[in-house]
């Protein structure tokens, strides 16, 4: 019988929409209608179509089998408790129940609640793993898991979102961009993650220079927007670290660090809106070619020019924007140490003070030369500080490095 | 551009989708990209979808689901339906996000020839334009709106 040989599931989501699959194994390539039943009353039918990649992963045919979907508004059988059905509509093979119940907590609140509590435990055995530095690999990946788990989750409950938007966690058909999956990356570029579109169209925009610059790309997200845990599923071979305590630029190059695997760090400060790849392969062409320790960008050198420092040669002059802030040897970085986040003043003063760290030790501190930030006068990128902010970093800056530069310390053996 | 001519066989209530895997290419008669994951593009001004329903002919709704393309060069979509040379609705979309087109479809506006009754229904959309023009990426489709689903519902007379 045609119906035994039907395979299927059906799920509600926490957003009280609905998905699933069915497929017919004998009859792979053909695509199935489904109806949605509320106690038996038809409320809506879907050709299940939908691409999905674990489906394909699983060998359910190609993958195009899956289906989703509300129920429509107001249907008077779901005022009481409901049971709903998937159905394929020629062979009538039931592909799952649902029992719902109405109002008050959704039995996907309480499943949610679960996976919250799960989520957190793992979350805590995770930091208690990577402090005791036991297998940074598998960490690596669950906290990328976690991360993604918890940016949907957050995502499909974020406050400002109807009933109806658009669920980007369920419309996702397979990554939309693939960076290469490198063992041994040249450069580790660390973006910092606000916003997801922004991000997206950085990595998008950056993403064509990753092979020749062998590149990897760590996206650290602080949590200011929900859907940036939604970028590895778009980008094949993110990596992807989320802290909500990596709430500055600073903080977030300090976390990426731990886990870079790239003998340089990039860290992209405030990219511009289009940040040109193929400035990032001339910057990682320059970087190959001088090895200097350390490179700073524009936001960093026009910090260092408040303090005072004076101008510092030129390593290579880039065409179009990128956005360096820091670019290091992961050596350097090591000797030097995180940056200071209490120097955090929105205009790089933090790696102002690398710099004059990497200069003490006696390290070449070279600049990166961006088009925009051609005339010295102009404000660094994303370098609008108060005032009083900045004259409150600038004074911990010179205490802390006023008495120590008459007496520059030896670089460790 | 793609030019076909087969009326996609709708039945009423269930949700048909655009792209590779269900509707491909059937009821594409002009203007129309190539059918992609999930979704179908239309490629020029002006694109043709046929559609065929079993008599007795009713008062459909019709629900067309997608999304604009909308950028920062290009701040909004216009759309204007027609169905069988009558105009039926018209939008002007504003922000790139899930969009459902809803309109009811009146049982004189189809053509009904034998068994079949069909609709010729023309997205009009004026403000198409080539991603590539707009430096947005390389896409030389003159594109306007991404079609995701398509549904008639019976409603009452």
């Amino acid at each position: 019988m045609a119906e035994q040989s039907l395979r299927g599931d059906l799920r509600e989501r926490v957003d009280g929409g609905f998905e699933g699959w069915c497929w017919a194994p004998d009859r792979p390539e053909e695509r199935l209608v489904v109806d949605l039943l509320v106690n038996d009353t038809l409320a809506a039918s879907i050709v299940a179509a939908v691409f999905r990649r674990d489906l394909q992963l699983r060998g359910i045919g190609d993958g195009r089998h899956g289906f989703s979907l509300r129920l429509p508004p107001n249907l008077p059988q779901t005022a009481g408790e409901h049971i709903v059905t998937a159905r394929e509509r020629a062979s009538g093979f039931v592909v799952g129940r649902v029992l719902r119940s109405p109002g008050g907590e959704q039995p996907g609140a309480a499943r949610l609640d679960r996976v919250a509590e799960a989520m957190d435990g793992l979350w805590l055995r995770l930091e208690a793993a990577q402090a005791a530095r036991a297998v940074p690999a598998a960490a690596d990946r669950l906290r990328e898991s976690l991360g993604v788990l918890a940016g949907r989750l957050a995502a499909r409950h974020a406050p400002h979102r109807g009933p109806d938007d658009i669920d980007p966690g369920l419309y996702s058909h397979g990554p939309t961009m693939r960076l290469p999956d490198l063992p041994q990356p040249a450069f580790s570029v660390v973006l910092y993650a606000r916003n997801a579109q922004a991000t997206l169209r950085h990595l998008a925009a950056l993403a064509p220079a990753a092979d020749l610059a062998a590149a990897e790309f760590i996206v650290v997200d602080p949590g200011c927007d929900p859907y940036v845990a939604l970028l590895p599923a778009q980008v094949r071979n993110l990596r992807y670290l989320r802290d909500s305590a990596a709430d500055t630029p600073a903080a977030a190059a300090n976390l990426a660090a731990g886990s870079a695997r790239g003998e340089r760090l990039l860290l992209l400060g405030e990219p511009p809106p289009e940040p040109s790849a193929a400035s990032l392969l001339a910057l990682a062409r320059a970087s190959a070619r001088r090895s200097p320790p350390l490179l700073v960008g524009p936001p960093a050198t026009a910090a260092l020019r408040r303090i005072g420092e004076a101008a510092l040669p030129e390593a290579v002059r880039l065409h179009g924007r990128l956005g360096v802030t820091l670019c290091v040897d992961r050596a350097t970085w090591r000797d030097l140490g995180p940056l200071d986040t209490a120097l955090h003043d929105g205009a790089a003063l933090e790696c102002a003070d690398f710099a004059c760290r990497a200069g003490l030790l006696g390290l070449a501190v070279l600049t990166v030369g961006e088009p925009a930030a051609a005339d010295p006068a102009a404000a660094p990128a994303g370098g609008q500080v108060a005032p009083a902010a900045a004259r409150r970093a600038l004074a911990a800056f010179t205490a802390r490095w006023g008495a120590a530069r008459l007496d520059p310390v030896r670089r460790p053996a | 551009m793609v030019q076909r001519d087969t009326a996609l066989d709708c039945e009423p209530g269930v949700i048909r989708l655009f792209g590779a895997a269900d509707i491909g290419s059937r009821g594409m008669a002009s203007g129309w990209s190539a059918p992609e994951e999930g979704h179908t593009w239309n490629d020029g001004l002006e694109a043709a979808y046929c559609i065929s329903v079993r008599p007795p002919l009713g008062r459909f709704g019709l629900i067309v689901m997608g999304e604009p393309y909308v950028t920062r060069a290009r701040p909004s979509q216009e759309l204007a339906l027609f169905g069988n040379g009558w105009r039926i609705a018209a939008w002007r979309m504003n922000a790139r996000i899930e969009t459902a087109l809803t309109v009811t479809l009146e049982p004189e506006w189809w053509f009904t020839r034998g068994t079949r009754s069909v609709m010729r229904l023309l997205f009009y959309l004026p403000n198409s334009v080539r991603p590539k023009d707009l430096n947005d990426g390389q896409d030389g489709r003159e594109i306007g709106f991404c079609f995701r689903s398509i549904c008639l519902r019976q409603l009452p007379s």
